[in-house]
């Protein structure tokens, strides 16, 4: 006669703390439900921050931070928001949090802080902290809530990292600040290699991501008409 | 209470606000001393950059070697003092004459650099301004504050002038909110080697500044005095001729006294 009754009570902790929702909740937006290549949000920072992968692991960074803090935050009080201000709400934590983490980044970044200029302050318009604060955050459990943040962004995370790899290597031959493609290739050193002047402007970083979205949505079978 | 009551939404936005407003005064007045001093040091840097006595593109140094670097550079405070001149300006063709108030004697101001802020918070109607000597082979170079309105913002900057006062010798901006990729370019190493070895003065020794332009072949600017400008920054090309040339104008009254 115990039984019927400890079985709920054992099993809840399991759940609450890593279950299978927590866990959906971080792999998902890394492949299934990636925030950039399947929901095609946050294209706009993938595109200018990419050029070096210092400059793009900062602004990851940046952006892990806001999503997990403004999701726990508005977790925390979503029982509180009216619902006819929550959006109003919503923006003003998460910019609150980004003003935090620009001052953060000029006080011990500088010269990441100014080579990011207005992107950082741009995260504020990050379809993605909106979107899951809007999506998930109000209806979820702040530890859940927090996860989910953290899975997006390490979803917006790899594929930024991607797109700078390349766009470092072919347009400026290094990463990292360190050189991979010998000196001694280069045309002007009486070698054959030509670094792609492509790769450092937009337009490069616009074409890398689509093959990436191409490559990544054949793999896991994504498509539009489902 | 009733969530969606107007009294609710009310004093729940009213207490959202006061809450963050009162978390990010605490970050700011926590990090206020850090940024300033990052800040500062910027504009050292800047300066040395300008003076060409600092090239990053060239390799970077480190903070310390540059504040070392920077000691042997004097910077001074100038006070400026306005007086009516006449001018003569061109109305459709015609030439016209009038009465304009313009800086015209500049003095060496005991105030100390650190405290300049402070005192054009404290007298807003004094005209100061920074001035930064430094040395190159026992040739002076003459490093001046630039700024002005572009296209969206404000733009900070310092342009060095050789030890004749005429031929630049860099410029740099370290301050500014114009468009990335666009007028954001103008803190870029590619465009500011273009200023370099430009006269600010004709043959005749009459200032003309220097003027950015569209294409290196313009002619509309006499040559030696013109710089090619950013594609799609017009603006704040024409933004950065105007507060050069006024920047000039008005250290110029301090250059004519030295010899």
């Amino acid at each position: 006669m115990t039984a019927t009754v400890d079985t709920p009570v054992e099993a809840k902790p399991k759940t609450s703390f890593f279950g299978k929702k927590e866990k959906r909740a971080v792999l998902d937006p890394l492949w299934d439900d990636n925030p950039i290549s399947l929901q095609v949000l946050g294209i706009c920072s993938a595109l200018a921050v990419t050029i070096k992968v210092e400059q793009t692991l900062f602004m990851c960074g940046a952006v892990i931070f806001v999503l997990c803090m403004s999701n726990v935050l508005i977790s925390l009080m979503r029982d509180l928001i009216p619902n006819n201000i929550r959006i109003i709400v919503m923006l003003t934590v998460i910019s609150s949090v980004v003003t935090i983490v620009s001052l953060i980044l000029q006080a011990y970044a500088f010269d990441i802080s100014k080579a990011l200029s207005v992107f950082v302050g741009l995260i504020v318009t990050n379809c993605i902290v909106m979107g899951r604060a809007e999506a998930f955050a109000m209806a979820n459990r702040p530890w859940r809530s927090f996860l989910d943040g953290l899975g997006n962004a390490l979803g917006y995370t790899w594929i930024l990292i991607a797109v700078a790899v390349f766009r470092e290597l072919l347009g400026d031959g290094k990463i990292l600040g360190t050189r991979l493609i010998p000196e001694s290739w280069y045309m002007d050193q009486g070698g054959w290699y030509v670094n792609n002047g492509l790769m450092v402007l937009a337009p490069g970083a616009f074409i890398l991501l689509g093959v990436i979205i191409w490559i990544q949505r054949a793999i896991s079978g994504y498509s539009e008409d489902n | 209470m009733n969530k969606n009551s107007n009294t609710y939404v009310v004093l729940f936005a009213a207490s959202v606000c006061v809450v963050l407003a009162a978390g990010l005064a605490a970050t700011f007045h926590g990090l206020k001393t850090r940024i300033d001093s990052n800040k500062l040091f910027d504009k050292q840097r800047n300066v040395l950059i300008a003076c060409g006595l600092y090239d990053p593109t060239a390799g970077e140094k480190s903070r310390a070697d540059l504040e070392a670097m920077f000691t042997k550079v004097r910077p001074k405070v100038l006070e400026f003092f306005k007086s009516e001149v006449e001018e003569e300006y061109r109305e459709r063709g015609e030439r016209k004459k009038r009465k304009v108030n313009k800086v015209t004697r500049a003095e060496d101001s005991s105030i100390k650099i650190e405290d300049l802020e402070k005192e054009r918070r404290k007298n807003p109607d004094r005209i100061l301004g920074e001035i930064y000597i430094a040395e190159d082979g026992g040739k002076k170079i003459y490093c001046i504050p630039i700024s002005g309105y572009g296209l969206w913002s404000w733009l900070y900057g310092f342009l060095a002038l050789e030890e004749d006062r005429n031929t630049v010798r860099g410029i740099t901006f370290y301050k500014h909110g114009e468009t990335p990729g666009l007028g954001g370019e103008v803190d870029k190493a590619w465009w500011q080697n273009n200023w370099k070895g430009k006269k600010t003065k004709d043959s005749s020794g009459k200032l003309v500044s220097i003027t950015v332009l569209k294409g290196q072949g313009n002619e509309f600017a006499p040559d030696g005095h013109r710089v090619d400008g950013i594609s799609g920054a017009t603006i704040t090309s024409n933004g950065v001729t105007k507060f050069v040339k006024a920047d000039l104008e008005k250290y110029e009254a301090y250059f004519k006294g030295l010899n």
